[in-house]
C-alpha cells in the first residue's frame, strides 16, 4: 500500500506545528508543506508568541484548556533544555493588571502557567492607575526562531517544503490524498470562510534589554512583552480592518500607553512598526470535512480561527488536527480495502 | 571644611553624594575630593552583577537589615524616574533554591511579592526541594558608578586618581575629615584581622533568553559557594564562588570549568550561551559592616574618620543605608565642632 500524500497548506505556526506533529502520529504518510508566505513575513512573526490564552466564545472551554495545557507542557520541556535559544522559547514572569477588579478572577488557564496569584498591595502601587492584578510566571515564542526551529525540525523528518499559493483546495487533489488547511487569516478566501474575519493589530517591536517581566492590561489592548532581542509594546484590535500598513498615529499612540505602564519605555531604542490580521473566529475550526465534486472526494482536515490566541494552544490544536488525519487516513483505507473486494 | 572619601565603588561615591547633598548648604566651605586608585570600570563594584539581594541570614544584624530596607526602598523611589536607564536601575524577578528547608529570609518582606516555589516549579530545577519567587532589583555598577560619578562631578566634587598610603597623609594635606570606604584593602590603611577577602569569579555569557535571577545555595558550603544565574541588561553572570582569604585575582580555570557546569546544570539553556568575559573579585568580608567614627590624635590636632567598608557581597544592596549613616555621622562631626550652619545644639 503506497503511503498516503498529505498536503498542508500554511507556514505559520500552525501549519508548521501541525505538519510537524502529523510527522508524529503518522509515520507512513510523507507530508508537504506549501505556502505562499514563510517566516519572518507569515502572521505568526508579528505577534508576540505569549502564551496567555484568547477566549473563544464558542469552543467549549475544558477544550481551550486542554489545548493549553498540552502547548504549555511541550514548551516548558523546550525552555527548561538546550534547544531553548534555538527554539526561542524561554519563561518569563510578570503582571495582569485591571483598573477594575474583572468578574472572573480566576482565569481557566490560571493552574496551568506558573505560581499565579494576586498581586500584593506593594507590587500594585507600581501601576497607580489599576486597582486589581495578577502575578504568574508563563512562556513566550519568539518568532522568527520558533518558526525557524520547526521548519528546520519538520526538514528533519524528510518532509519537504514548496512556496505556492494555493488558490483552491481542489488544485491539490491529484497530487496529494488529505489536505490540511492552516491558512488563517487566508481562509476566507480560500474556503470561503465568513465567519473568519481579520481583527487588525499593530505592535511597536523596541530595544529595551532592562524590561524583564511582561505586563498586560486585563483589557487586553496594552500590553509590553519582553522577548529575546526585542520588547514587543501592544497593541490594537480593530475588528474588519484588512489594512496592512503601520499607521504612525497608532504607533506614537501604543507607545504613549505602554510608557505610562512602564515609564522606563521612554529610553526604548530602535522602534519598528508591525502589522498582523489575527484570524478572528467564534471558535477556533479544527474539523474534517470531505469535500466532494463529480463523484470526486478529497479529505479536508481543517485549523484555523485561532485569533488572538494563536500560539498559546498551537501544540494543542495541531495534536487534534493530526488525529483527525489519522482519522482520515483510517476512512482512505477502509475504502480502500472495501474497494479490493 | 575639607573631607576626603577614600574608595571610588559604590560605597565611596554614594557616601560621597549623601554627605554633599545634605551638608553643601549648610556648609559653604566645604570641599568634597575623592582619592581612589581604581575607578570605574575597575573596581569590585563593577563587577558584581548588581542584584539587590541580602544574604539569607543576617545574624541578629539587625542594624544591616534596616540599611537593606532603607537601600531597597530608596532605588524603588526612582524605578519609574528618567534616570532609571542611566542609573542600571530595574526590577527583576528570580528563583533562590535549596536542598533543605530554610527559615524565611530577614528581606521576605522588604522585596516585592515573596513567596515559596510551587511543586511544578520546583520541577524545573531537578535536585532541589525547596525555594522562594520574589521580585528585587538590579543596580548594575557598570551604570551606577559614572551615574554617582556624574552627580559628583556636576556638584563641584573633585577626583583623585592616587594610592592613598595613610589617614595621615590626608591630614598633613589639610584634610578635616575622612571617609575610608576603602573595601577590600582597608587593612593597609589600618590593620583590621576581621577584614578578609571572599573571592568571586564571574563568567559573563550573551543569554537574553534568560529574564530570572536564579540563585542556589548550599547550606553546607556557604553562600555564593553554588551556582547562580543572573540576567543584566546586556549581559548574563554566571558564578558561584566563594573562597575565604583567598587574594588572588586572577582567573581560574578550574573555578572557571565549575561554574560553567553547575550553571548549565541548573539551566540547560545556557549551554549555547556565548561566554564573553570572565572576571574575579574580592568581596570586602567581614563579620559586620565596620560604620563608624574613629578620632585620630595627631599631635594638638583631632583629626575624624569615618570607616565604612566590610560589605562582604551585599555592598549594592546596602550602600544607601551606609551612606546615609555614614552623612549622619559626618552631621555629628560638624556638630562638636561648631561649624556655622551645623544642626543646632542645645540653647544655652
Amino acid at each position: 500500500m503506497a503511503s498516503l500524500k498529505v498536503a498542508v497548506v500554511g507556514a505559520g505556526v500552525i501549519g508548521l506545528s501541525t505538519a510537524l506533529c502529523i510527522t508524529e502520529t503518522c509515520p507512513n504518510c510523507s507530508v508537504t508543506l506549501l505556502s505562499d508566505q514563510y517566516s519572518p513575513n507569515t502572521t505568526s512573526d508579528v505577534a508576540a508568541g505569549m502564551l496567555i490564552p484568547h477566549t473563544y466564545p464558542d469552543t467549549p472551554i475544558h477544550r481551550q484548556k486542554q489545548w493549553f495545557k498540552e502547548t504549555f507542557s511541550y514548551l516548558l520541556a523546550i525552555s527548561n533544555s538546550a534547544e531553548a535559544s534555538e527554539a526561542g522559547i524561554h519563561l518569563v514572569s510578570g503582571w495582569q493588571v485591571f483598573k477594575s477588579t474583572p468578574k472572573e478572577e480566576l482565569p481557566f488557564w490560571s493552574d496551568t502557567v506558573l505560581g499565579f496569584r494576586p498581586m500584593s498591595e506593594a507590587e500594585l502601587q507600581k501601576f497607580p492607575q489599576h486597582r486589581f492584578g495578577q502575578a504568574f510566571t508563563t512562556l513566550k515564542c519568539d518568532c522568527p526562531p520558533y518558526l525557524l526551529w520547526l521548519e528546520k525540525r519538520l526538514k528533519a523528518t524528510g518532509s519537504q517544503m514548496y512556496t505556492r499559493k494555493v488558490t483552491d483546495l481542489w488544485e491539490l487533489r491529484g497530487e496529494y490524498d488529505i489536505v490540511v488547511n492552516c491558512t488563517g487569516m487566508g481562509a476566507h478566501q480560500l474556503v470561503g470562510d465568513k465567519q473568519l474575519f481579520p481583527v487588525r493589530g499593530q505592535v511597536l517591536k523596541v530595544h529595551a534589554p532592562w524590561v524583564k517581566h511582561f505586563i498586560r492590561d486585563g483589557d487586553g489592548l496594552t500590553y509590553i512583552y519582553p522577548g529575546i532581542h526585542r520588547v514587543t509594546l501592544g497593541g490594537t484590535r480593530e475588528r474588519g480592518s484588512w489594512s496592512l500598513s503601520p499607521d504612525p498615529g497608532t504607533a506614537q499612540d501604543i507607545f504613549d500607553r505602554c510608557c505610562s505602564l512602564e515609564p522606563s519605555l521612554q529610553g526604548a531604542q530602535d522602534i519598528k512598526m508591525k502589522v498582523g490580521l489575527r484570524p478572528s473566529r467564534q471558535y477556533v475550526r479544527v474539523q474534517r470535512e470531505v469535500l466532494s465534486q463529480g463523484g470526486v472526494k478529497l479529505p479536508v482536515v481543517h485549523n484555523y480561527g485561532h485569533g488572538a490566541g494563536g500560539f498559546s494552544v498551537h501544540r494543542g490544536t495541531a495534536n487534534e488536527a493530526a488525529h483527525l488525519v489519522g482519522e482520515c487516513i483510517s476512512a482512505l483505507q477502509g475504502s480502500s480495502s472495501r474497494a479490493k473486494l | 571644611m575639607r573631607v576626603a572619601v577614600i574608595g571610588a565603588g559604590v560605597i565611596g561615591l554614594s557616601s560621597a553624594l549623601c554627605i554633599h547633598e545634605q551638608f553643601h548648604g549648610l556648609v559653604p566651605s566645604l570641599q568634597l575630593e575623592v582619592y581612589a586608585d581604581h575607578f570605574t570600570p575597575h573596581t569590585t563594584s563593577d563587577g558584581a552583577a548588581g542584584l539587590w539581594q541580602p544574604y539569607l541570614s543576617d545574624h541578629g544584624n539587625l542594624q544591616e537589615t534596616l540599611w537593606n530596607k532603607e537601600t531597597f526602598d530608596y532605588l524603588l523611589g526612582h524605578l519609574h524616574s528618567p534616570a532609571a536607564k542611566e542609573m542600571g536601575l530595574f526590577l527583576i524577578s528570580g528563583y533562590n533554591l535549596f536542598t533543605e528547608p530554610v527559615p524565611d529570609p530577614s528581606w521576605k518582606n522588604i522585596v516585592l511579592g515573596f513567596r515559596n516555589l510551587t511543586p511544578k516549579e520546583l520541577e524545573l530545577f531537578p535536585g532541589y526541594s525547596h525555594g522562594w519567587f520574589n521580585t528585587a532589583l538590579m543596580l548594575e555598577g557598570r551604570s551606577y558608578l559614572p551615574w554617582l560619578t556624574n552627580r559628583l562631578t556636576q556638584r563641584g566634587v573633585k577626583f583623585f586618581h592616587k594610592k592613598v598610603e595613610s589617614f595621615q597623609e590626608l591630614f598633613a594635606q589639610g584634610v578635616d575629615v575622612v571617609l575610608n570606604c576603602s573595601g577590600i584593602r582597608a587593612g593597609a590603611l589600618q590593620p583590621d584581622p576581621e577584614l578578609q577577602p571572599g573571592r568571586g569569579q564571574i563568567i559573563k555569557v550573551l543569554a537574553p533568553w534568560v529574564k530570572h535571577f536564579v540563585v542556589t545555595h548550599d547550606l553546607k558550603s556557604g553562600i555564593y559557594n553554588s551556582p547562580y544565574v543572573i540576567p543584566g541588561s546586556e549581559f548574563t553572570v554566571l558564578g558561584g564562588v566563594y573562597q575565604h582569604g583567598n587574594w588572588s585575582e586572577e582567573n581560574s580555570a578550574k573555578d572557571h570549568k565549575l561554574i560553567w557546569d553547575s550553571c548549565c546544570r541548573l539551566l540547560p539553556a545556557l549551554q549555547k550561551a556565548k561566554v564573553v568575559g570572565e572576571w574575579s573579585g574580592l568581596r570586602p568580608a567581614r563579620p559586620s559592616v565596620r560604620l563608624e567614627r574613629e578620632s585620630i590624635r595627631l599631635g594638638n590636632l583631632q583629626a575624624e574618620v569615618i570607616h565604612n567598608y566590610g560589605h562582604g557581597g551585599f555592598g549594592i544592596t546596602i550602600h544607601r543605608g551606609c551612606a546615609m549613616a555614614a552623612a549622619r555621622l559626618f552631621g555629628s562631626i560638624l556638630q562638636e565642632r561648631k561649624q556655622p550652619g551645623s544642626p543646632p545644639g542645645p540653647r544655652l
